[in-house]
């Protein structure tokens, strides 16, 4: 499978803060969701991947097409949808639309029209009058209406109720359906990615901590919570990271399976990706 | 890019109301009093595309378009397009407003010294375009406007104490060939400007970390 | 066809639809070559990733449950009667390894077991 975004070695120095060697790689026909805690450096990549910022190292491709020097010819085959950057608000949809048609040359006004009606967003409505959710929704509908191969989110569901998360990953999913498309999104709503994603990456401080499927992760990895004396028979090799807490000991498991088979701890529990960005981020020894 | 063309057009409609009030003032005064007021369309018509960078930046549009394909180049050239385009379609308006009302008020029509004048209006609001912009796309709006609002100042101090201290018709008759070919020198320098000012907007746009 | 995955029972998900899949594969509400639903679409429909199912339908094709035709899809596979038994023996291996450990924890003999054994075997007749 050709990978349809793949990070190299982005690095960008701030004063305040660096994105030190990022990595990662999409395949084509895949969600990923970039998880990490806020000021991790999430945005930060997505804007160097737009070109919004301009990296100080490394190597960007879309679509296997280097960013230094083919961006403009991709562009047009991304869909954005970043956080509070849209089009001014006393626009409306329908203005969209009449702006849009000349901009993107695969823009389909029906399919935008027809995604409008389905999500009961008035196409004469200003944008500052539509609810957070329902300005949200636009913000998708307009990536998807032109058709792009790759849609980029930050953030998409952040803010939303349930039942607006709910009809959005939906799209998102027809959206890949197919197979020729695909979506890299960042979220620290987790649990819409334990559905969803099929891989995950983790940042944390400008550095990747992981970047592994889902099933690696929701099937492999494991709390274990033992009494200390279990904990003192833990070889180092067979934990990730571990925190001491009040009345027992947490450990992050990488493979659940030998750990279970090596040790009786009194409980190994599936792993649920808020615990893992935890114990990663807060626990000791981490040893990544 | 047409399609950013529209997009600042479509704002200007949606938030046309202080500018029809405008209008009607200018047409008011235009009417009953005898001051020249012939630069203040044009003039207005740059100081509400100066309010699209303000809708733009408030929104972090521009963040948005330069996703879109060709978007920060785009931009930049719709920008100064709908710019000309507005001031062109208001110094016309004003040109003809004002033969308009000599013919109603039944004075002398000069057609020549109205053409003169509406031309240098249109070079003088292309001149504060073009510094303007490009010191909107380097340091924001925010910043720029103090800086626009003190060069242009000056150089309208300037102006008017140079035309005080030297009679320019002396000048103009001792130069007789100039009087004829200074409206083509006049168009000349301004697409030299526009040329000058449109390609640092590009460069400082393109550089800009959005 | 219904598939019921749960998210907390702790056993991985492309395991719970690959067993699901198998059970209706061998009691017959899914018959020899019906075509199964694709990657994709399975998917979207369980709200799950895309690799959870590929995975499933791998490990079915793995085990014989299930064959593969280029671009066409997935299908049910003909089940042979073999595959059936291997798959009866291994469940009551299973069991029987559960009542041996049982029995030896208890120091209950392998004599007394196979005793019970044939009691249990006469009765059910």
């Amino acid at each position: 499978m050709e990978a349809i975004l793949e990070v190299k070695n982005l690095s960008k120095k701030y004063e305040n803060f660096t994105l030190n060697n990022i990595s990662f790689s999409l395949p084509q026909g895949m969600i990923m969701g970039f998880i990490g805690e806020n000021g991790s450096g999430k945005t930060t990549t997505i804007k160097a991947i737009l070109n919004l910022i301009h990296k100080s190292s490394g190597e960007i491709e879309i679509l296997g097409q280097s960013q230094d020097t083919h961006f403009d010819t991709v562009q047009k085959e991304i869909g954005v949808v970043l956080d509070d950057m849209f089009f001014p608000e006393i626009l409306s949809a329908k203005e969209i639309d009449l702006i849009m048609k000349d901009t993107y040359e695969t823009w389909d006004s029906t399919y935008f029209y027809k995604l409008l009606k389905e999500f009961s967003i008035s196409p004469m409505q200003q944008i500052k009058t539509l609810s957070k959710g329902m300005r949200k929704k636009l913000e998708i509908i307009t990536a998807l209406a032109h058709h792009p191969k790759l849609l980029i989110c930050d953030e998409p569901t952040n803010g939303l109720d349930p039942i607006a998360r709910d009809e959005i990953l939906r799209l998102f999913q027809e959206f890949i359906e197919d197979g020729t498309h695909s979506i890299f999104l960042s979220s620290h709503i987790t649990s819409d990615l334990e559905h969803i994603a099929d891989y995950i990456t983790f940042i944390h401080q400008g550095q990747i901590l992981l970047s592994k499927t889902r099933d690696e992760i929701m099937d492999k990895f494991a709390i274990a919570k033992c009494s200390e004396n279990t904990w003192k028979q833990i070889n180092q090799k067979d934990y990730l990271s571990y925190k001491k807490e009040k009345y027992f000991y947490e450990v992050l498991v990488e493979d659940k399976k030998a750990f279970q088979k090596k040790y009786n701890c009194e409980v190994l529990d599936t792993i649920t990706l808020d615990e893992l960005m935890l114990l990663m981020i807060k626990g000791d020894d981490l040893k990544c | 890019m047409l399609g950013l063309i529209k997009k600042d057009f479509l704002l200007l409609k949606n938030s046309s109301k202080s500018y029809l009030l405008v209008l009607l003032i200018y047409l008011f005064l235009g009417f009953i009093g005898e001051m020249d007021f012939s630069f203040i369309l044009p003039f207005m018509s740059v100081l509400l595309m100066m309010m699209t960078f303000s809708y733009d930046t408030f929104n972090h549009w521009d963040s948005y378009v330069a996703t879109f394909p060709k978007g920060r180049a785009g931009s930049v050239r719709a920008k100064y397009i709908t710019t000309l385009i507005l001031i062109l379609l208001t110094s016309l308006i004003t040109f003809f407003f004002q033969v308009i009302l000599i013919c109603i008020k039944k004075q002398p029509l000069e057609l020549v010294l109205l053409l003169e004048k509406m031309l240098g209006t249109i070079f003088t609001t292309i001149t504060i375009l073009c510094i303007s912009y490009p010191a909107i796309y380097k340091f924001g709006l925010e910043k720029a406007r103090i800086g626009i609002f003190l060069v242009v100042f000056v150089l309208a101090f300037a102006v008017q104490a140079l035309a005080s201290a030297i009679d320019l018709n002396q000048i103009l008759n001792g130069l007789a060939f100039f009087k004829n070919i200074w409206v083509p020198t006049l168009i000349l320098l301004s697409l030299i400007i526009l040329a000058l000012s449109y390609f640092i907007s590009l460069k400082v746009y393109s550089k800009k970390e959005l | 066809m219904e598939i019921i995955i749960s998210n907390s029972s702790g056993v991985p998900i492309y395991e719970q639809i690959k067993e699901q899949i198998k059970t209706k594969i061998l009691n017959g509400e899914l018959q020899s070559g019906e075509c199964l639903p694709s990657i994709r679409s399975l998917a979207k429909d369980l709200k799950c990733s895309v690799i959870t199912t590929k995975n499933a339908y791998e490990e079915l094709q793995k085990e014989g449950y299930v064959t593969t035709i280029p671009a066409k899809g997935f299908y049910v596979a003909h089940i042979s009667q073999e595959l059936l038994r291997e798959e009866q023996l291994q469940k009551i291996e299973n069991l029987l390894v559960t009542s041996i450990l049982l029995a030896k924890a208890n120091k209950i003999s392998k004599k007394k077991l196979l005793e019970i054994i044939e009691i249990l075997y006469e009765e059910d007749e």
